[in-house]
């Protein structure tokens, strides 16, 4: 894959991991507040991330944030679920590929000319 | 009196988005991290007046979160979400380069057309990734080896016709759709039928053509 779309690839990823977390814990509510120290305590996201990352959500209109705390803003909410009611498609923010890192049934999603991935596909479950 | 032409307009768009690029691949794509914009630029190959002048623009579409009389400055959110839209869309025009200049840089095809009376030959080389290509062809042909009798032939067949199509010099992309999409209906047949869908758009995103 070209390194500049693994660049953005890779900070949607941070971002998108730092909404679901959010959403965990706030589920839809605008008022349910996370700590930001805490996500980096639990290591969904590195210290050097936390300006980037939260400045990029904050002023997209996703979450606000208030000293050590972040919490949802509508807008949020309606991308996080819509990502999660269908993890197969894009939103304003996060693409498919990077949703489906974190909600994917399947085992790969393959994104450019260079990636590469071989696809394991469990369905014992329903067998 | 002096015009300017729009072909004269359209590299100095290239220049600002290259410089762009290079700003926010200096900053590893974050808001906020300071660089040298006079060094960015040195190392790309920009002499220092035309920096200079395009640090101007910069400034003043506020592309700059913070600056200081050293040339230290840091990519806004503006400029962050600029490069990121071209970078996942390079088809798309962003507010400040038109597609066409966005593709010199990052388009997968071979040309893009922009006036009324140009030409182009276009050979889309797909390169090292018609190995992982062939890779996921194999991978579906196997999954369709897994349905009954009569589909399982039709499908396959349709797996080789894809091979086949791909390995022409210059591939229909007509053709190369109408098999992808026959793919995906014979992929609800299998019980695994998601990941063989998903096989079926990685083909297609890998060919740049999703």
């Amino acid at each position: 894959m070209n390194k500049d779309l693994e660049l953005v690839l890779a900070a949607e990823k941070k971002r998108y991991a730092v909404l679901y977390e959010l959403w965990k814990v706030a589920k839809d509510s605008t008022q349910q507040t996370i700590s930001i120290q805490e996500l980096v305590k639990s290591g969904i996201i590195q210290e050097d991330d936390v300006i980037p990352v939260l400045c990029y959500l904050r002023d997209e209109g996703l979450v606000k944030d208030s000293d050590r705390w972040i919490n949802f803003t509508h807008k949020g909410i309606v991308e996080i679920e819509r990502s999660i009611k269908h993890p197969d498609r894009e939103t304003e923010h996060f693409s498919a590929t990077v949703i489906q890192h974190f909600h994917a049934p399947v085992g790969i999603v393959q994104t450019g000319p260079g990636s590469t991935g071989n696809v394991v596909d469990d369905s014992s479950a329903s067998s | 009196m002096m015009s300017t032409s729009p072909i004269d307009v359209q590299k100095v768009q290239e220049r600002r988005y290259q410089l762009l690029l290079e700003l926010w691949k200096a900053a590893a794509g974050k808001q906020l991290e300071r660089v040298d914009f006079l060094q960015v630029a040195a190392n790309a190959g920009f002499d220092c007046d035309e920096a200079k002048q395009i640090y101007l623009f910069f400034k003043d579409e506020g592309f700059f979160e913070f600056r200081n009389q050293k040339w230290g400055v840091s990519l806004s959110h503006k400029a962050v979400v600029e490069i990121e839209r071209s970078l996942t869309n390079p088809r798309v025009s962003t507010e400040h380069f038109s597609a066409t200049v966005i593709q010199n840089f990052n388009a997968p095809v071979g040309a893009v057309q922009t006036g009324p009376n140009s030409t182009a030959n276009v050979k889309q080389n797909f390169g090292a990734s018609m190995a992982e290509i062939a890779e996921l062809i194999s991978q579906l042909r196997s999954q369709f080896e897994t349905l009954p009798h009569g589909p399982r032939e039709e499908a396959i067949d349709v797996v080789d016709g894809l091979a086949d199509e791909l390995q022409q010099p210059a591939p229909s992309k007509g053709k190369v759709k109408a098999f992808l999409s026959q793919i995906r209906v014979f992929a609800q047949d299998l019980a695994s039928g998601a990941s063989a869908g998903l096989l079926a758009e990685a083909i297609a995103k890998s060919l740049g053509w999703h």
